[in-house]
Formats: structure tokens, C-alpha cells, sequence
């Protein structure tokens, strides 16, 4: 069976140790980036489908990361994490091409469901 | 400028202050005994309360104005301040929730520390709460506290 990897952006370094932990735990391959550029170096080599993206990064913010993203992998499952997200805005982080956003502090519960839910919703789709 | 508008805001006030000023003077001429029905002594009294109506109106209109511009830049300065103090204080409550939730993975529910650890959880929902209200503030509502005021949060979502 294929590894299933998760990519997590965040630039505090505590959220994407705690992230790296509860996913490494469930059994799912992590691979992190505090910024947006570097998140994009990764994926120029691993294809990851599921990926976990805070909004306010240095440099290039999380919905245009997103939607760098949507151009290369427009199957993948891409969840937003952000810190402020007042309701009105939830119809521009359908326009960036995320999936679902997600309000900090989310419980690590949440974000492992999401995951479990994207590798299916994946699998289904391969299957096709 | 409409009819209805140059009507409101012109043509009324002129009528108002002129009539207010012509009835004085009616009164005027009846107290001391004058014909009241003496035309030439209306003429100033009707342009002179007529400029006046014309003046209180677009002063009024004016302070009124202000006084909305005031209320809408305070609204707007509470709504960015909530979205920063959301944003900042939703990284470290992410940090510790999450520590709190890996700490919680590693315990048997029976034990102490996972039932501290849960406490320490529950005032993060809470202070979550807070933070997602302030989210949502829309007005500009105060209570008292203390000898000064605070923002009522819970009415300043309604």
C-alpha cells in the first residue's frame, strides 16, 4: 500500500511540530514548509494530495499558494488553517481553490478526519 | 439634486423659518396694538426666517453627518483591532491546544493528568469562544465596567 503524505505549511514552527506529531501518529508521511515558496520546492518533486495551509505566510500568502497549487495539482484536497476567518470571506477561499477552511485552534481530531476523509475521497476518484 | 431632496432640504426649511418669523411678527404688531394684516412688515421676517430655516437645516445636516462619520470610524477601528487580537491570539491557543491534545493521546483517561490536561483544553474552548465572537463584531456597544466603559461583545454581535 502507498504511504499517504500530508503537506503542512505553517510559519509558526510550534504548530508544525504539534501537526507533524498528531499525523505522524495516525501513519501518515509529513512533510513541512513555513513559507509558501518552499512548500512549492517541495512539491515540484513529491506530487503530495493532501495539504494543510496556514493563510498568512511571509511572502506569498496561503490563498495565492493555493492557487499556485491548483495549476499543477488540481485533484488535490487542500485545507485551509488560519488564525482569522470571519464568515463573509468563506466564499474567498472557494475562489483561492481550497477544499475547507478551518478556524485556529481547530482540534488535532478535526485535521485527522479531514485527512482520512481526503485519502478516501482520493482512493474513490482513482478508482474511477 | 432630485425634486424630493431640493424640496426636503431647501424649499421646507424656508418655509419653516419664514413662517415661524412672520407668526412673531403678527404677534408682534397685535401686541402693540398694530394691523396685523399690514403687508410691508412681513417682508423682512419672511426672508430672514426663511435664509434662517435654509442655514439651521444644512448646519443640522452637517453635524448629523459628522456625527455618523464618528460612529462608522470608531465601528471600524473595534472591527480591525478584534481581527488582529483574533488573529495573534489564535496561533499560541492553536500551540497549546494542540500540545494538550498529543499529551492527552499518551494518557489513560483514568489519570490525573489527563483530567488536568482536559481542564487546561476546556478554558481553550473557551477563550476559543471569545476569540470567534470578536469575529463577529458588527456594532458599536459598550457596558460599564468599573469607573469607564468596555465593548459589550455579546450585544455587539447581535
Amino acid at each position: 500500500m502507498s504511504e499517504k503524505k500530508v503537506l503542512v505549511v505553517d510559519d509558526e514552527e510550534k504548530i508544525r511540530d504539534i501537526f507533524e506529531q498528531a499525523f505522524s501518529k495516525a501513519g501518515y508521511v509529513v512533510r513541512l514548509a513555513e513559507s509558501a515558496e518552499e512548500a512549492l520546492e517541495i512539491l515540484k518533486d513529491d506530487k503530495i494530495q493532501v495539504m494543510f495551509l496556514d493563510l498568512d505566510l511571509p511572502g506569498m500568502n496561503g490563498a495565492e499558494l493555493c492557487k499556485q497549487i491548483r495549476k499543477d495539482l488540481p485533484m488535490a484536497i487542500i485545507h485551509a488553517v488560519t488564525g482569522y476567518s470571519p464568515l463573509f470571506e468563506f466564499s474567498d477561499y472557494r475562489d483561492a481553490g481550497f477544499d475547507v477552511c478551518f478556524n485556529k485552534p481547530v482540534k488535532l481530531a478535526v485535521l485527522l478526519k479531514a485527512a482520512e476523509e481526503a485519502f478516501k475521497k482520493l482512493d474513490t476518484w482513482k478508482k474511477r | 439634486m432630485g425634486m424630493k431632496p431640493f424640496l426636503v432640504t431647501k424649499i421646507l426649511p424656508f418655509v419653516i423659518g419664514a413662517l415661524i418669523l412672520i407668526s412673531f411678527s403678527a404677534l408682534q404688531k397685535i401686541i402693540i396694538g398694530a394691523n396685523p394684516f399690514m403687508i410691508k412688515g412681513y417682508v423682512i421676517p419672511f426672508i430672514f426666517g426663511g435664509a434662517s430655516g435654509i442655514i439651521i437645516a444644512f448646519f443640522r445636516k452637517k453635524w448629523e453627518n459628522e456625527a455618523v462619520r464618528v460612529e462608522t470610524e470608531k465601528l471600524q477601528a473595534i472591527i480591525e483591532m478584534a481581527a488582529a487580537v483574533c488573529h495573534e491570539l489564535n496561533q499560541p491557543l492553536q500551540s497549546i491546544y494542540g500540545y494538550c491534545e498529543l499529551l492527552m493521546m499518551d494518557l489513560e483517561e483514568g489519570d490525573q493528568s489527563y483530567k488536568q490536561i482536559k481542564g487546561i483544553k476546556g478554558q481553550i474552548d473557551r477563550v476559543g469562544e471569545i476569540t470567534k465572537k470578536l469575529m463577529r463584531v458588527k456594532r458599536y456597544e459598550t457596558k460599564d465596567y468599573l469607573k469607564g466603559k468596555i465593548i459589550d461583545i455579546d450585544r455587539a454581535i447581535e
